[in-house]
């Protein structure tokens, strides 16, 4: 029983943390259908600009996020603006390739700007400060992280229903073609979509490095975590990363708990089901087209 | 109006069979001369690159030191050492051995990867290239190329200390503390935490021959995300002490967790995740008092045979050039070059493979790492270094940490400097 308690809240915990990571690609697909290979690295890039800013500002690494974030913020937006935008066309290869060359570029300018070591943020006693409610100790970090999380997945929920710009960004992710036909710049509200991606992204980067560690390699593990998220989850709306991203962290401490040696084997099988039963996933919607 | 072409048949011809000539006269010249060249391949790069984190600036010494050539058999010998990344890996490692031996044709192959002494043991012996490695427990590197202590190889050399001599100095480190004798493990499923696991022969062994219990906390995979299950086992069981094998990343993650789940254990001995400055000072002040094998350190009684520098005159010079910490594989990638270039000197004849291989054989030297000795070891082409137990503690000198040694049983010649204290209940 306490066994059992205690694997649904670190399921949970970790799940906020992987629906973060799973979000930002998920944008990405659901606006322009194209997978960004380097979202990765832009979570591990996030990380390692904390660290660098971290090393000359002697405030706490959390009043250091919202500024990163705006750096990952301006960097998704250029991104998109002045390198990915000129490649667009309805075949997705061309895009797809220029992110999976970005992807290269960015993990060896990372390991040749900070070396290979791997490094994880000092959040000082926050990271280890517990609290505990009817007999089980929880600890703040991993529950504000899931707490952190739900909050942005409500705030980007809000976005996107209640205003303009959510709704233009809904429109595309829709039909891109007519979009156009209202007046709407099909090309900004990329721009944007990249833009709150790279964001979430390096958000979601930084608090994995508090909560454990990073080396530059380590991109590429995250994004096998985002894809099997969305996969899990599906598309069409954001709260189904959400959902993707509970389910494959419940699934992982799990199989943690009862065969240590399996490693992520169940969550691979998680998706391998959802392939061959449920393409569309927990909550995305079947497409016909 | 006519122009003469510059360009004529003739011309081109002449000029073809001149500049074919020229071509070939450097590899006429470099066929017969004297100089010698050490092929050296180390993880400049890639998941192990803190290993080879000293490399390329103690090539550059060596390469400094060598300037006049290297004096062997009555002349001076010119020496090139050839730097090869195999980028932490086996397949990449494979390929720049290849090069190495067949374009560049070296004379001697140093290997400062364990991964790699493996994929590349075969080649060399079969190519004839006398060869020494380090960065590895001897047993890593034996058994997995199907030979055991009685049978050796014809051309390879390896030495290092055993995985037995670091299992064996945690259980004394841990019998410095008082302690419920309560041990948890948990090891990185890969060919070296699989030792560290086996029953008999790893660390369960030597933990229970010890007269310590033990928790098992199992395997996990190099991609764990997150050790919950091992955390609430240990505090369920009360284990004081925690130990296994893996890397700093899946030790900061289980450290972190321990500590959210108010999980506090008196002695943490994770081996291969301390051996770095870097790793504990990512830990921050939870860091302090980790216990771990150690190599080497600046205070070891030894120096070098090759520039009569002691332990720490080198870990001085690599912090004045480098302004970063002294690493443990200082020592080790120094002694390489030691054992490397004495073999080259005492063979009085440095391009004769067989005799450079014969003086590996015979090799009985005093290095920076203390004694390598091939000539009396019970187990053929390894020779077995000292390694000593100490812990990390908080400094308030240069460096954020200092490695202390607190066990030398299996190093006499090291000067315990302190006794192993109880971890500080954060």
């Amino acid at each position: 029983m306490n066994a059992a308690i205690e694997i649904l809240m670190n399921g949970l915990f970790l799940g906020g943390l992987y629906a973060l990571f799973g979000l930002g690609l998920s944008l990405i697909f659901g606006v322009m259908r194209i997978a960004n290979i380097a979202h990765g690295e832009l979570a591990i890039a996030g990380a390692l600009a904390l660290f660098t800013l971290s090393a000359d500002w002697p405030v706490s690494p959390l009043l250091l996020m919202p500024l990163v974030c705006a750096g990952a913020f301006a960097f998704g937006w250029l991104l998109q603006a002045q390198l990915l935008n000129r490649v667009l066309s309805p075949d997705p290869m061309p895009a797809l390739l220029v992110t999976f060359g970005l992807s290269v570029v960015m993990q060896n300018a990372m390991v040749g700007l900070y070396g290979a070591n791997s490094r994880s943020i000092d959040l000082g006693a926050v990271k280890t400060a517990n609290l505990t409610i009817a007999g089980q100790t929880i600890g703040w970090l991993p529950l504000g992280i899931f707490l952190l999380s739900l909050a942005l997945f409500g705030g980007l929920h809000l976005v996107l229903r209640k205003t303009r710009l959510g709704r233009a960004v809904r429109a595309t992710s829709d039909d891109a073609e007519t979009v156009a036909l209202f007046a709407i710049r099909r090309r900004r509200i990329f721009a944007v979509a990249m833009a709150v991606s790279a964001a979430c992204a390096a958000l979601a980067g930084m608090l994995l490095a508090s909560r454990s560690s990073i080396t530059p390699f380590s991109g590429a593990e995250r994004l096998l975590i985002a894809f099997e998220v969305i996969v899990i989850g599906g598309l069409g709306s954001i709260w189904a990363s959400y959902l993707g991203g509970i389910a494959l962290a419940l699934v992982h401490v799990a199989g943690f708990y009862f065969d240590p040696a399996s490693g992520l084997l169940y969550g691979h099988l998680l998706l391998l089901v959802f392939l061959l039963i449920r393409p569309q996933g927990l909550a995305g919607k079947a497409v016909t087209r | 109006m006519t122009r003469h072409s510059s360009f004529s048949r003739r011309g081109f011809l002449a000029g073809t069979v001149a500049a074919t000539g020229a071509l070939a006269m450097p590899s006429i010249a470099t066929a017969a001369s004297k100089k010698v060249r050490i092929g050296f391949i180390s993880p400049l790069s890639g998941p192990r690159a803190s290993f080879g984190t000293s490399d390329q600036w103690m090539v550059s010494t060596i390469r400094k030191q060598l300037e006049g050539g290297l004096n062997a058999g009555g002349s001076a010998h010119e020496v090139e050492i050839i730097v090869k990344d195999n980028q932490s890996n086996m397949n990449r490692s494979i390929s720049a051995g290849n090069e190495l031996i067949l374009r560049d044709q070296v004379d001697m192959l140093l290997i400062n990867d364990g991964d790699a002494a493996v994929a590349l043991g075969e080649i060399a012996d079969i190519h004839g290239i006398p060869t020494m490695s380090t960065m590895q427990p001897w047993q890593a590197w034996m058994f997995p190329r199907g030979s055991n202590p009685e049978q050796g190889f014809p051309w390879t050399f390896h030495f290092f200390w055993g995985a037995d001599d670091a299992m064996s100095t945690f259980v004394r480190l841990w019998d410095q503390i008082d302690t419920n004798r309560t041990v948890g493990d948990f090891y990185l499923d890969n060919p070296v935490g699989q030792a560290f696991a086996d029953p008999a022969m790893g660390l369960p062994g030597f933990i229970e021959r010890g007269g310590y219990s033990r928790t098992d906390g199992g395997m996990f995979k190099i991609d764990a995300d997150d050790y919950s299950a091992q955390v609430s086992r240990f505090r369920e069981a009360e284990a004081d002490i925690v130990t296994g094998f893996g890397f700093p990343p899946h030790w900061i993650t289980f450290w972190n967790q321990a500590g959210q789940a108010g999980y506090t254990p008196k002695a943490c001995t994770f081996a291969a995740a301390f051996l770095f400055p870097q790793a504990i000072e990512a830990m921050g002040a939870r860091g302090d008092g980790m216990t771990t094998e150690v190599w080497w350190t600046p205070n070891v009684p030894f120096a070098s045979s090759f520039t009569g520098q002691n332990a720490r005159e080198l870990a001085g010079a690599w912090e004045a050039d480098s302004n970063a910490q002294w690493v443990q594989t200082l020592g080790y990638s120094h002694a390489l070059f030691e054992v490397g270039l004495n073999a080259l000197v005492q063979s009085g004849a440095p391009k004769d493979r067989a005799a450079v291989r014969d003086v590996f054989a015979a090799t009985k030297l005093d290095t920076v790492v203390g004694p390598v000795d091939f000539a009396s070891s019970p187990i053929r082409n390894v020779a077995k270094t000292q390694l000593a137990g100490g812990q990390w503690r908080k400094s308030s000198g240069k460096h954020a940490f200092e490695l202390v040694i607190t066990e030398n049983t299996l190093a006499p010649g090291i000067r315990a400097e302190s006794e192993t204290i109880a971890l500080p209940k954060v």
